[in-house]
């Protein structure tokens, strides 16, 4: 199941750098620059994405042509935004490194680092 | 009846002393066995709990016959052991109340568990489909998957082997230096090693189910030692590093969610500042007799709520039926 779920990154990637809808040969002649891939394998992918509604497909003359149905930045920002949402409440989904402090320790943090560099050479930017 | 009384009595014990026996000074110093001590602590309150109905309805329902013969004890002596003046009505109610928390504690537990495993499935599908993995030579050989996205995040999403990740924005990445990553990384992949996100719901699960201060304050308790364990994980020089990153991508865009609030259960702070100071000065670590002891306390505060409810029936065993007294 990974490696279809990868395949299915790669295909989105290849259809969010183009500038236009592809057809399945198109998408294939750039994946296989990489590594070795079916046409079938291709197509497989590309109906599972349109099932998932994460492309969307027209036709042009014979072909169907595939393109991404959100843009990357959405959804990176979708992403995100679950991230942000999470609460301890129901279960740990994730857990992040740090929170956001309030003014007032950041301000007791930052002394409390300056302190320590006054006693070595700062070595961070 | 002394039973009852020694498991209530155990309870407010619990609830009294065992925040200020597991105070900060020493468990900020031992993080995983403070860990273990709260989480002894809320399992023994809750088996007293739930034996505490079982010790008051005992005497009034059938199970005293079958338990009495299992252990070979005379039943009428076995249930005049357990009686308590109060009569079936206490012993009902207390029964119902018992059976009301561990019903509650199941069905938050696997409430719970399903509604975090669909998010985390949703997050693992957008972070494959987004994310790019990364293996940097100066974070060999950590792993991690970065997101495009200017604000400085980093978390991990537990779960089974293939499916759990380490998660790294842009912003955050522009933000550390290779050494503040290297210990960001080393700290979620402890995360993921040792089951924090287990521990956690396990924690808040017996918050939700019990609503005493108890269960409440180690929840937190615990939500701030996972933290400190993690952090444990960075070594030596890396640990001043770490507590630089802290300040890197705490101190961002005030982007407030619930989880920062939430987290300021401690007396009103976010507790960043306690990880930061023991990573800037680390204390001792603690001494094996000291570490002895609260490794037998957390396995007495289990025992011992099972040991009060079974005195009566070991008394019981030691006299027959007709009152003879105690046999040879």
């Amino acid at each position: 199941m990974r490696q279809l779920g990868s395949l299915e990154s790669e295909v989105m990637h290849v259809l969010w750098a183009a500038d236009e809808p592809l057809a399945v040969r198109q998408v294939l002649e750039v994946m296989q620059r990489d590594r070795d891939l079916a046409y079938t394998t291709v197509l497989t992918v590309l109906d599972n994405l349109h099932r998932k509604a994460l492309v969307a497909r027209t036709k042009q003359g014979r072909a169907w042509t595939y393109a991404p149905a959100i843009t990357h930045a959405n959804h990176v920002a979708e992403l995100m935004g679950e991230v942000l949402a999470e609460t301890p409440d129901r279960g740990t989904a994730l857990l992040r490194f740090v929170e956001q402090m309030p003014a007032h320790e950041v301000a007791e943090l930052r002394t409390l680092l300056d302190a320590l560099d006054s006693g070595e050479p700062d070595s961070q930017s | 009846m002394t039973a009852a009384i020694a498991l209530v009595a155990f309870l407010v014990l619990c609830g009294a002393v065992a925040p200020r026996a597991l105070s900060p000074r020493w468990t900020y110093r031992a993080p995983a066995l403070g860990i273990m001590a709260w989480q002894s602590v809320t399992v023994g309150a809750v088996v007293a709990l739930g034996l505490l109905g079982l010790v008051l309805v005992l005497p009034f329902i059938h199970l005293s016959t079958d338990w009495a013969s299992l252990v070979d004890a005379c039943a009428a002596e076995l249930r005049s052991r357990y009686r308590t003046p109060a009569g079936i009505g206490l012993g009902v109610a207390a029964a119902a109340g018992s059976v009301l928390v561990l019903a509650r504690l199941a069905w938050v537990v696997l409430r719970d568990a399903r509604a975090a495993r669909v998010r985390r499935r949703s997050l693992h599908d957008k972070l494959e489909l987004v994310g790019r993995i990364q293996a940097s030579p100066e974070t060999h050989p950590l792993q991690f998957i970065e997101i495009e996205q200017d604000e400085a995040l980093v978390f991990c999403v537990p779960g089974r082997a293939k499916r759990r990740a380490v998660v790294v924005t842009s912003g955050a990445r522009r933000a550390l230096s290779p050494d503040q990553l290297r210990g960001v990384l080393a700290h979620e992949r402890a995360h993921l090693r040792s089951s924090h996100g287990l521990v956690l719901d396990m924690a808040r699960a017996l918050e939700r189910a019990v609503p005493l201060p108890l269960f409440r304050r180690a929840a937190a308790e615990i939500a701030l030692l996972v933290e400190m364990h993690a952090d444990d994980a960075a070594r030596g020089r890396t640990r001043t590093e770490l507590a630089r990153a802290l300040l890197r991508l705490a101190a961002g865009p005030a982007s407030a969610t619930a989880a920062s609030a939430a987290l300021g259960a401690l007396g009103g702070g976010t507790g960043i500042l306690e990880r930061a100071r023991r990573l800037v000065e680390p204390a001792a670590p603690l001494g094996r007799p000291r570490r002895l002891l609260v490794q037998a306390s957390a396995l007495g505060l289990v025992v011992l709520p099972v040991l009060i409810a079974v005195i009566p029936t070991l008394l019981a065993l030691a006299f027959d039926c007709c009152g003879r007294g105690p046999i040879g």
